[in-house]
């Protein structure tokens, strides 16, 4: 009997690992949800203690919005997108219940659409355009609606994300109530928001990581490195290529 | 080896110690007194029996020899914890050098590893503290490394992973009778499906807590009665961590709900739903120690008890710490406190008389 338990568990070890396996292999099939070559200041070196090997490249992304703060309250995230992402949006939002219900909600899982080098970063305010030029410009619960309106996959990519619906009391700007609340939306996370980055093409990266990744005071320098990222058949991304910017 | 023989060498063990300790007793209050023929022979008696037990099952025999089992034990508990962090360093260290396939070949393969390790050790007959210890390092090294795989790979997390943790700690638990790696099984498996739950309504199943803690009851409700249900022997005591971890996860997701009452009974005002999750919680609270009280479970009761405490000093919070004066209520705490202490004196008692019964 114990010997049928081990046997079992560790057949439900190797079952789970050849899934991952099989899951990442039908992902990286084809690059359905976007190919984008983007530098340093999209995809940042994770720090690692000194004598780790590990290179994790993070996505930093933006949104566009009305306040000037660095946040992931989008524009576009209004009441009629949040009810199209499935949120219970049907509570008036002056009702004396909106504050209970709305904040009794949970995030949503939800496709978001990135642009590189859009409108959306082009019309951003000097201090965030400079921070990254991946914005995020558009959500859905349907990947493919949503691949036909941004066909383009060289310039839109398509992730897996987190929606979180925002009940906004007062407008944070004006510090000052607002005449009405109103309703927002902020992408929560983008699953993953990492991407590990394998060999040959970690060996590229190596020399920027030491002695750790370049300090917050010299962002706003050019980019030293560009990195092409496609994102699959799952929407999971993988690292195809690695440059050294001149 | 059987688990349940070396349960009773170990007992037999156990009762010979007391037998020699109150033959002395009886020998200084000269209430009786063997001839120099019988000590010879119980003496030689008890010692082939000790022996056979030590050279049979390795149980400690001695008080002494218990005392460096133990020491053993620890030092084998902190050599594990070292090695896994110098495994876990080292690979960091070479792990951007090596190919996905080196990745993918270590990180199944070091699970593995640790549960054949424990299927030697517990082939060997030796303590089942080592059987455990590797089953327990094997759950963790699986925990660990299916995160690390899907680093590597850049998949993104599924609810699934928390049943594959759930089936293995499970399928080890009731391999080796591991009672600790059993209720994290049972936790997890709870886990699995509040997340599924959560994913079927299309929400974020990572942020299931504590919006979503409702769906921890039912699968809670199911392995407290699972126990209720079930036919035949239970070796490991397996009854009682069901009950256990069905109740503990029960009654945490009614007190997140009485912190959070707008989460819960949409249609009742939020401060109605908290107080009403609260009571709730007490009644369950008292059943649960009226249930061990049943069982004679020490454990159960303890348990029923410790909800029972904290529903009730957040319900008593909730009711007069705006109305009262802070020290008048911290004085009926501290009442309703001894009031408590002499109500579960008179369950000891009760539960005295029925465990010598």
């Amino acid at each position: 009997m114990k010997r049928c338990l081990l046997l079992a568990t560790a057949m439900v070890i190797l079952a789970t690992n050849a899934w991952v396996l099989v899951s990442a292999h039908r992902n990286q099939r084809q690059p359905v949800g976007g190919t984008l070559r983007l530098t340093e200041r999209e995809l940042a070196l994770a720090e690692f203690p000194a004598e780790s090997t590990v290179t994790i490249l993070r996505l930093q992304w933006d949104v566009p919005s009305e306040s000037s703060r660095w946040n992931r309250l989008a524009v576009w995230l209004n009441a009629a997108k949040l009810a199209e992402l499935g949120f219970d949006c049907h509570v008036p939002v002056d009702d004396p219940d909106a504050r209970r219900h709305y904040g009794s909600l949970t995030p949503r899982p939800a496709f978001i659409v990135l642009e590189f080098e859009g409108d959306a970063w082009r019309q951003a305010p000097p201090d965030r355009k400079s921070r990254t030029r991946l914005f995020a410009v558009d959500a859905g619960c349907d990947a493919l609606p949503l691949r036909a309106r941004y066909a383009d996959t060289n310039r839109y990519a398509m992730v897996r994300g987190t929606v979180r619906l925002v009940f906004e009391d007062r407008n944070p700007d004006d510090a000052v109530s607002s005449r009405m609340p109103r309703l927002g939306g902020s992408i929560e996370t983008l699953m993953p928001s990492a991407i590990f980055v394998p060999q040959p093409h970690r060996r590229a990266l190596a020399e920027f990581r030491r002695p750790e990744p370049r300090p917050p005071e010299d962002r706003g320098q050019p980019p030293r490195y560009a990195v092409t990222v496609s994102w699959g058949a799952h929407y999971e991304p993988w690292v195809r290529d690695v440059v050294r910017l001149p | 080896m059987e688990p349940d023989s070396r349960k009773r060498a170990q007992a037999r063990v156990n009762r010979i110690a007391s037998f020699k300790a109150e033959l002395a007793e009886l020998e200084r209050e000269q209430a009786l007194i063997l001839s120099p023929e019988q000590r010879t022979g119980l003496e030689t008696h008890l010692e082939r029996l000790l022996a056979g037990f030590s050279r049979e099952f390795g149980i400690d025999a001695t008080e002494s020899a218990r005392r460096i089992s133990w020491g053993m034990r620890v030092a084998a508990l902190l050599g594990t914890a070292a090695l896994v962090a110098a495994l876990i360093l080292f690979l960091q260290r070479v792990w951007g050098h090596l190919p996905t396939t080196a990745h993918v070949t270590i990180l199944a393969g070091v699970p593995l590893l640790l549960l054949a390790g424990a299927q030697a050790a517990g082939r060997r007959g030796s303590d089942p503290f080592y059987p455990a210890l590797l089953c327990l390092a094997a759950g963790v090294a699986f925990v660990t490394q299916l995160n690390a795989l899907g680093s590597v790979l850049n998949v993104a997390p599924s609810p699934l992973a928390l049943l594959a943790w759930s089936l293995v700690a499970l399928l080890m638990a009731y391999a080796y009778g591991l009672r600790l790696i059993l209720a994290a099984g049972l936790v997890l498996l709870c886990a699995t499906v509040a997340a599924l739950a959560t994913a079927a309504l299309g929400e974020d199943w990572a942020n299931l807590m504590p919006h979503r803690a409702g769906f921890l009851i039912p699968p809670a409700l199911v392995l407290y009665l699972i126990p209720e249900a079930r036919r035949g022997e239970d070796r490991h005591d397996f009854d009682f961590i069901y009950r256990t971890v069905g109740a503990g996860t029960g009654l945490t997701a009614l007190l997140i709900f009485s912190f959070e009452g707008h989460l819960c009974c949409h249609g009742l005002a939020p401060r109605v739903a908290a107080a009403l999750c609260e009571i709730l919680g007490l009644l369950l609270s008292a059943a649960v120690v009226y249930h061990g009280l049943r069982l004679v479970r020490t454990g159960l009761v303890n348990l029923g008890a410790i909800g029972f405490v904290v529903f009730l000093y957040v319900r008593l919070h909730a009711w007069w710490w705006e109305a009262l004066p802070k020290y008048l209520f911290f004085l009926f705490l501290g009442l309703i406190a001894l009031g408590l202490v002499a109500v579960f004196r008179r369950l000891r008692a009760r539960l005295g008389r029925k465990a010598s019964r």
